[in-house]
């Protein structure tokens, strides 16, 4: 899949992406100068005139971060978030991959305010891996850098799991909450924040305020940037129509537009119609910026189908430690998967949804409840026809990308299959008996952390009869 | 991503007892343990490996059944077949081992079978090694084309048994008329349990869930299906 850059307006983070493939150091400082020092004081004071937010979802005001930071003791650490876990989102790669140096240059700006002793950054994909540590090698810097690769999975992201992955810990998240603020690699108090959110405090120290907030809303000042069906990068000012984003890349709003990835919620094509892209802009038609994902779901193939897809990637990437989450999850696909077949209901899946809600060492439960109950309400009518006729005749085409399953699905031998059921009894995340005792195999992929599990079911089953389809 | 399964600390661990054990064994009240330890085993080892060794067979053939045992106890008794052939091949080893070192077999002895007491065992120790391999691939097995095989290879436990009877009654020391007609019960037992499992197909126990209609209460038991209606 090949990443597009599309800027609507005077481009700023993307300033020179149409000229360089990537911007060396020396094109880097021919386009955005270079990059004052700032002491910490007038950084939040700069930071605070255009209430500078967090870009990898949550929008925590980056004033409070810095301030927190400081006041939680000498010796910080500025911790880079390059994590995509987000299927639809490629903004950060594309950032690291063709402007390092704008990353590195805010990640700089706020160590020497911090005096940080260490600025890490966590990356995933090898593109903007080779391109961040050329970036390092070309510049001087009083800080070190260290590179951290990180697995490509939808959990990596999660601030917990970064910090965790940046101390060489398994990267999932911790299940004692403690604010990276407070203690966070290495146990110092660790200033975090998304790859996007660097970029812009490089612009806007290089900008200043005035400057930066010529731009935008006068509520949410500068640009976004947006990663728009997983392979438009666009850069716009905050405010900017919505249907001006699709109409420029020539991409439709289709049945639907998943805002904020696949912890969103979908807006109908007529609010996409109307809607501004700025978070007040999206929320008031009951959308959400997040991470600026935008996902339209063309017209022609099954809604709930393509959302089942979804749910089940989700389920599978449960780092697998939390039990409502663990179990809750391919509760969830299941009802779901009932309601496409027209047997279950809505009631179903949202008590399934209810299980992990809140329930967990992160909030990747919540955002799939948020993601399925979205996708209920967005597609009242198609549910109605699965109910009624049992299928909408519409197929599933995967336009949601979802990366592929890695571990292969569980097959049964039915002419050897007695029903035993000690399959479902080693491994009911993903079997289940029906009423006569036979194995039910959910059709999900299987996650990673069900590998033991996997083996001891197919290793267990009596009569020879489970096994692993070729993966 | 395959995981390890070899738990983190076992490395780490046998690298410091074995040495300390060692180390151990030099001292004067060492020695003296270690001579005793070597005694017991040479006793008692064959003992505990066919003791262990029926109980892994006898289990194993109840693992299967689902006239009397729930899908619970079926998955328990698995992992009890699991650790009772482990404790059993363990005491074989060192039964082995310990009869060679002390002079009483040659290392060939150990494989080569016949039909005398000491040919025997060699006899009951190749068939459970096989049978024991069987166990531990069966993975494999399961996963492959030719999962019946893996029946076939297993069965000869039920072989390897008797002969392991049959050498612990013949060999070393006389046993006690008890122990004789434990072992004869037991033949019989398995040997019923046996021909119950060939003739009889329990159909599987149905799970009762909320709010659908209560299936049948007992497991009813049909004729065995013949075996061109199985393909």
């Amino acid at each position: 899949m090949s990443l597009t850059f599309t800027a609507i307006g005077a481009p700023r983070i993307g300033a020179g992406f149409d000229r360089f493939p990537r911007l060396g150091l020396g094109q880097h400082r021919a386009m955005h100068g270079k990059i004052p020092e700032m002491g910490l004081g007038d950084l939040i004071e700069l930071v605070e005139r255009v209430d500078l937010r967090g870009r990898g979802g949550a929008a925590f005001p980056v004033g409070r971060k810095l301030a927190a930071t400081s006041k939680s003791g000498p010796g910080a650490v500025v911790l880079v978030n390059g994590a995509e876990g987000e299927p639809g989102s490629a903004k950060d790669a594309l950032l690291l991959t063709r402007a390092p140096h704008l990353v590195l240059d805010g990640a700089q700006l706020v160590a020497t305010a911090l005096k940080a002793s260490e600025i890490v950054i966590g990356i995933e994909g090898a593109a903007g891996l080779e391109s961040v540590q050329e970036a390092i090698a070309e510049r001087e810097a009083p800080q070190p850098f260290r590179v951290v690769p990180l697995l490509e999975r939808f959990i990596s992201g999660e601030g917990g799991a970064l910090v965790r992955a940046a101390n060489g810990e398994d990267p999932i998240p911790p299940g004692r909450k403690l604010r990276a603020a407070v203690s966070g690699v290495d146990g110092l108090p660790t200033l975090l924040s998304n790859a996007e959110t660097f970029a812009q405090l490089a612009v806007l120290a290089s900008l200043g305020a005035e400057l930066y907030a010529s731009a935008g809303t006068d509520e949410e000042p500068g640009t976004v940037l947006l990663t728009v069906a997983a392979e438009h990068v666009v850069e716009v000012p905050t405010g900017t129509p919505l249907a001006d984003v699709f109409a420029a890349l020539g991409v439709s709003t289709g049945q639907g537009v998943l805002t904020g990835g696949y912890h969103g919620s979908w807006l109908s094509p007529d609010a996409a119609q109307v809607a501004r892209v700025s978070r007040s802009g999206l929320e008031a038609v009951g959308g959400s910026l997040g991470a600026g994902i935008l996902l339209p779901l063309a017209e022609g193939v099954c809604p709930l189908g393509e959302s089942l897809r979804v749910a089940s990637y989700l389920a599978a990437q449960s780092a697998g430690q939390c039990g409502p989450c663990r179990l809750g999850l391919p509760e969830v696909v299941r009802t779901l998967s009932d309601l496409m077949d027209g047997l279950g209901g809505v009631t179903p899946v949202r008590r399934a949804v209810g299980i992990g809600r809140g329930r967990g060492a992160c909030k990747h439960p919540d955002g799939t409840a948020a993601f399925v109950l979205s996708a209920m309400t967005a597609f009242a009518e198609d549910i109605a026809i699965h109910a009624e006729f049992g299928s909408c005749n519409r197929p599933v085409r995967g336009l949601l990308h979802v990366p592929g399953d890695e571990n292969g699905r569980l097959e049964v031998d039915w002419a050897r299959c007695a029903g035993h059921g000690v399959c479902a009894y080693v491994l009911p995340e993903v079997i289940r008996l029906d009423r006569n005792g036979y194995p039910v195999v959910s059709n999900n992929p299987l996650p990673t952390w069900l590998e033991r599990d996997v083996r001891k079911a197919v290793a267990m089953c009596p009569a020879l009869a489970l096994r692993r389809s070729p993966r | 991503m395959a995981e390890s399964r070899v738990p983190r600390w076992m490395v780490p661990t046998l690298c410091v007892v074995a040495p300390v054990t060692l180390g151990l064994a030099a001292t004067g009240p060492g020695a003296v343990f270690a001579a005793h330890a070597q005694l017991f085993l040479l006793t008692y080892s064959g003992v505990f490996a066919l003791v262990a060794m029926s109980l892994t067979v006898m289990i194993g053939l109840t693992a299967t059944d689902r006239s009397l045992l729930t899908i619970r106890y079926r998955v328990l008794a698995q992992a009890g077949h699991r650790t009772t052939s482990t404790v059993g091949m363990t005491f074989l080893v060192a039964h082995l081992m310990v009869k060679i070192l002390a002079g009483h077999a040659s290392a060939a002895d150990a494989v080569v079978f016949g039909l005398g007491p000491i040919g025997l065992g060699a006899m009951a120790f190749d068939l459970f090694l096989i049978v024991l391999l069987s166990g531990v691939t069966r993975f494999w097995f399961a996963a492959g084309t030719r999962p019946g095989l893996w029946r076939g290879l297993h069965a000869l436990s039920y072989l390897a048994w008797p002969v392991a009877i049959m050498h612990g009654l013949t060999a070393g020391r006389q046993a006690a008329p008890w122990v004789v007609w434990g072992y004869v019960l037991c033949l019989v037992f398995v040997g019923l349990a046996l021909l119950n499992r060939a003739v009889l197909v329990v159909r599987p126990i149905v799970p009762v869930r909320e709010g659908e209609p209560e299936p049948s209460p007992t497991p009813v038991r049909t004729r065995r299906k013949s075996k061109a209606e199985q393909r």
